[in-house]
């Protein structure tokens, strides 16, 4: 049982028209309420991971909380901070719809006592603490039960290998030794290459599934390959000399197209599966629009992330506004994105689906399974159509309708709610939310948290409840001022967190990442600041309460004389090489032999640091991910404009009438009589504090 | 102008007293906050025209009837009904106010209402009645936070020259380098000084006796202090508040048994 706590500084009951409505906020919110967040603590420079972490106290100098000390946790529960006003005679408080949230944290801990309810916060943060790689070989696999992708027991509680980016020289898992079958990544996969001691293999032929390729495994020669692409797997033709290599691309390519994924697969938000999706359909971000530029030769198919196995959910799909072959179903977790469309599961594989295509005359919703007409019909669906699906996993039915005011399935005594009228699933197992979308110009997106008001009684949204918010836009905004193809790879021995991943790959571009006061995950490149902000602040009326010089990071006092970045990761590092590499391409197996490649700035560069800070030392290279040589060395001239030219300062300032209006990365302008910032100067915000006690906000600023 | 009066003994705070109301507007305003000692948690009712009930569960003496903390979008009138055995309180047999509108009673600015009979009545009910006495109304609702009812004690020589009221700034002040004053904007409240200095041995064995056990035995009262019964406007001449710091009461003439007392009232918001 969830016993909400509603307390205020300045106690009063909300208005009859707010939510909640008049609800008695307790006036013991002591006004102790300090958010402190900061990128000062970079591998070199600034960057790495800005976490919230913040305190508040309630009085108890009464026993009002006395009941809270025992048998009740805050952990997990949702802080809401919000700052309202008081009317201009003092009398009464605004709205609560008019308060504005400043904070959305998570309990951690709390503390009752004899004068105070102390609660401990955080952001979200601790949703990223789980391994990027979530699903495990069960390692029971076998052709005769039809589950040969999850591995013999060699492999049995390992990690599916990830491919992100372009991928260069990995180790698969040998999932299959007797049948040399391996995998790459657990996500649709593009092979540049497989290599036996770094010689390529060659490409014999993509299979719908493993067990098919397994069972055309004679047609597979020595010194070639085959492969489940969808799947990430490949299998040798015939057994390997050296150690087996691959090159590989993940369905993503820049660190801010990798880290939205990892974003929305750690918050759980429901979303169409970007690890099954033809390349050829592009998925919007966020994942919720998948669309087309080109009539795809195999229509291709989109599916949920998420199945069930029982229980009722809806899902809604709007259809784009250009006409072009769409239709809507479900589908089991064999079913590929390719191969077939969804209906039309005709190719012998473990791919099972029913659809619902726009056909006939007059035009009616016709119900498919296995290519032919079940004799189902419901409505006609067209360009912009607005579609709701319901489904009733346990009783293998569905439903649909095309509009508030339309039947289910074209049947005014149908309901979902009554399971009467239902469409027959046809095949059992899990169930996920399936459609397809093919033509120039054509979309579909798919709403997985449809208006629960819509929803029929008893069903639920498709989607769970995401544990956090993203930012999407930001992800965007990294995209585009770091657009370079990176190269990540995890394998079967890795236990990677999403936390990791994103410091890893955001110290790679100089970026940061945290959560916003208000728990919205988001993520950015440190640059410096630009010459214009909303935001002025001087010490004469513009709310400078106070301004000091502050020391920059220890990484960049004094600045390092060379900046350094790797590209090219190779993921195995090669002892053993084929004697055709080593004596025909040299500098190749040079590569194979060495974990990176490294960009530099230049001698004459670092000559001119030296004279500046004579004790500026040589440091490590950046664990960056970049694939191309261009990419990383034109980030190592950029960290050396930015910190190691002397261009930028530290200050450390007070302002007033600043509170939670700031986030980490803001440019703001100031201006003082001292300290060089007579002219005002701009500067890119490095950490935050801002204090409820004092109502300041203390700002360390860069630029 | 009348002398000085103290009312402590609160019998809507007795354990036996329930307390009722026309209606409240959530689970979390109930009609009980009245007895709440802090006057900011308030009963609400989503109507202009309501009103609250006390059932004392016996007889006693009444003469002073407040509210604080009551507040609402128009300007209410009252009415203030004792009665002896009519549980609706409608009777107002013991005593009946008829309409109370503005001064002295009322004053929104301090959000009190404060009625004072001539002389005690005895009575088991106490009923206020709230009406609108404006309109259009828009948004209706009532609120009240703390009730008070029983009986005062007027001391019998006022209290000296030399009294203070203050208006504590709970503001903070930030200055800048700049030299602006930056003001973190904070409710304040009031806190009156006095001293009298020819206390009665029957006011020290009564009534200020009685608040001491109170105090020392339970640690706290809160009271109401009446700076002039006979005010104007009795919202601004009285604070709803508890005696800050150590009451003293010593003995300054050896010849006569008079005492001085000295103590400071603070608001209880």
């Amino acid at each position: 049982m969830t016993t909400p706590l509603y307390a205020a500084t300045v106690p009063f009951i909300s208005r009859n028209s707010d939510a909640p409505a008049n609800q008695q906020f307790s006036g013991t919110l002591e006004a102790t309420l300090r958010v402190d967040r900061s990128i000062t603590a970079g591998q070199l420079g600034f960057g790495g991971f800005t976490e919230s972490l913040s305190e508040l106290t309630l009085i108890n100098a009464d026993a009002e909380y006395d009941d809270l000390a025992v048998g009740f946790s805050i952990n997990g529960q949702a802080i809401v901070c919000s700052l309202g006003q008081l009317s201009s005679d003092g009398k009464t408080v605004d709205p609560y719809a008019q308060f504005v949230r400043v904070a959305l944290l998570t309990g951690e801990r709390m503390r009752v006592d004899r004068s105070r309810l102390t609660i401990e916060m955080r952001d979200p943060s601790m949703h990223m603490l789980v391994p990027v790689q979530d699903r495990v070989y069960p390692g029971n696999g076998s052709v005769q039960t039809g589950n040969i992708e999850d591995g013999t027991d060699n492999v049995a509680g390992k990690r599916r290998p990830r491919a992100e980016g372009t991928v260069f020289n990995a180790t698969g898992a040998l999932v299959v030794p007797e049948e040399l079958v391996y995998q790459i990544s657990d996500t649709y996969v593009t092979f540049g290459a497989v290599k036996d001691g770094g010689i390529p293999l060659v490409f014999q032929n993509d299979y719908e599934d493993v067990e098919t390729m397994i069972n055309n495994a004679f047609q597979v020669q020595p010194g070639s390959y085959a492969t489940v692409k969808e799947l990430g797997y490949f299998m040798l033709g015939g057994p390997n000399v050296f150690q087996v290599t691959c090159d590989v691309s993940g369905p993503r390519a820049t660190t801010g197209e990798v880290l939205e994924w990892a974003a929305i697969r750690a918050s759980n938000t429901e979303t169409l599966n970007a690890d099954r999706v033809v390349p050829d359909v592009t998925l919007s971000q966020g994942y919720t629009v998948a669309s087309t530029t080109i009539s795809v030769s195999i229509n291709p198919n989109v599916f949920s992330r998420t199945g069930y196995d029982s229980g009722k959910y809806c899902y809604r799909v709007v259809i784009g506004p250009v006409e072009g072959t769409y239709a809507f179903g479900l589908a089991n977790h064999g079913k590929r994105s390719g191969y077939s469309g969804i209906g039309m599961d005709t190719t012998g594989g473990h791919g099972n689906s029913i659809a619902v295509y726009r056909q006939g005359s007059p035009q009616a919703g016709f119900v498919t399974y296995q290519g032919s007409l079940t004799g189902e019909t419901g409505n006609a669906f067209f360009a912009n159509s607005d579609i709701l699906v319901a489904v009733d996993v346990g009783a293998r039915l569905f439903w649909y309708k095309t509009g508030t005011g339309a039947s289910w399935n074209a049947n005014p005594s149908a309901n979902p709610a009554t399971g009467v009228g239902g469409f027959n699933l046809q095949f059992p197992g899990t169930v996920y939310a399936a459609g397809l979308v093919n033509g120039a110009g054509t979309s579909v997106r798919f709403d997985f948290y449809p208006d629960t008001s819509t929803l029929p009684s008893g069903y639920s949204q498709w989607g769970a409840t995401p544990k956090f918010a993203i930012d999407t836009a930001t992800f965007d905004g990294l995209d585009n001022v770091q657009p370079a193809q990176i190269g990540y790879y995890l394998d079967e021995d890795q236990s990677t967190t999403f936390a990791d991943m994103f410091s890893l790959l955001t110290n790679g571009i100089g970026g940061w990442f945290g959560f916003s006061p208000l728990g919205r995950l988001q993520v950015y490149r440190f640059d410096a600041p630009v010459t214009s902000s909303l935001y002025d602040y001087d010490t004469h009326g513009g709310n400078i309460v106070d301004i000091q010089r502050a020391s920059l990071p220890s990484g960049l006092d004094p600045p390092p004389q060379r900046w350094r970045c790797k590209y090219q990761r190779n993921y195995t590092v090669m002892t053993e090489l084929a004697g055709q590499v080593t004596e025909v391409d040299p500098s190749f197996a040079e590569t194979l032999r060495h974990e990176s490649q490294v960009a530099s700035t230049s001698d004459a560069d670092a000559a001119i640091v030296i004279a500046i800070w004579p004790d500026a030392v040589d440091t490590d290279p950046i664990d960056s991910f970049f694939v191309s040589q261009a990419d990383a060395q034109t980030e190592v001239d950029r960290l050396l404009a930015l910190y190691s030219q002397g261009a930028y300062q530290a200050y450390s300032m007070t302002l007033a009438n600043a509170i939670f209006v700031h986030q980490i990365g803001d440019v703001i302008k100031v201006t003082d009589t001292r300290l060089g910032l007579s002219g005002g100067k701009y500067l890119r915000v490095v950490s935050l504090s801002d204090d409820v006690s004092s109502m300041t906000t203390t700002v360390v600023a860069f630029g | 102008m009348s002398n000085a009066a103290l009312a402590s003994n609160n019998l809507i705070d007795r354990t036996a007293t329930i307390v009722s109301a026309l209606g409240v507007a959530s689970a979390s305003t109930p009609a009980s906050l009245l007895q709440n000692p802090h006057v900011g948690k308030r009963w609400r009712h989503n109507a202009s025209t309501t009103w609250v009930l006390a059932d004392l569960g016996a007889l006693f003496s009444i003469d002073t009837v407040m509210l604080a903390g009551v507040a609402g979008p128009n300007t209410p009138a009252f009415q203030v009904r004792l009665s002896t055995a009519d549980s609706t309180g409608a009777a107002g047999d013991a005593h009946n106010s008829g309409l109370l509108t503005g001064l002295p009673y009322f004053d929104g600015d301090y959000e009190k209402f404060i009625y004072l009979l001539s002389s005690p009545v005895s009575a088991r009910y106490v009923r206020v009645d709230f009406t609108d006495a404006s309109s259009p109304a828009t948004g209706l609702y009532t609120e009240a936070g703390r009730w008070f009812a029983g009986v005062r004690n007027q001391f019998t020589t006022n209290f000296q020259a030399g009294w203070q009221n203050t208006v504590v700034r709970g503001s903070v002040d930030v200055i800048g380098v700049g030299g602006q004053t930056f003001v973190d904007l904070r409710r304040g409240h009031l806190a009156t000084q006095v001293t009298f200095n020819f206390v009665t041995e029957t006011e020290r064995t009564g009534f200020l006796d009685d608040i001491g056990v109170t105090i020392l035995n339970v640690g706290h009262l809160d009271m109401l202090w009446l700076k002039d019964p006979a005010s104007s406007n009795l919202a601004r001449d009285s604070v709803w508040g508890y005696i800050d710091g150590d009451p003293q009461l010593s003995q300054q003439f050896t010849f006569t048994t008079l005492y001085t007392l000295a103590f400071t009232i603070r608001q209880r918001l």
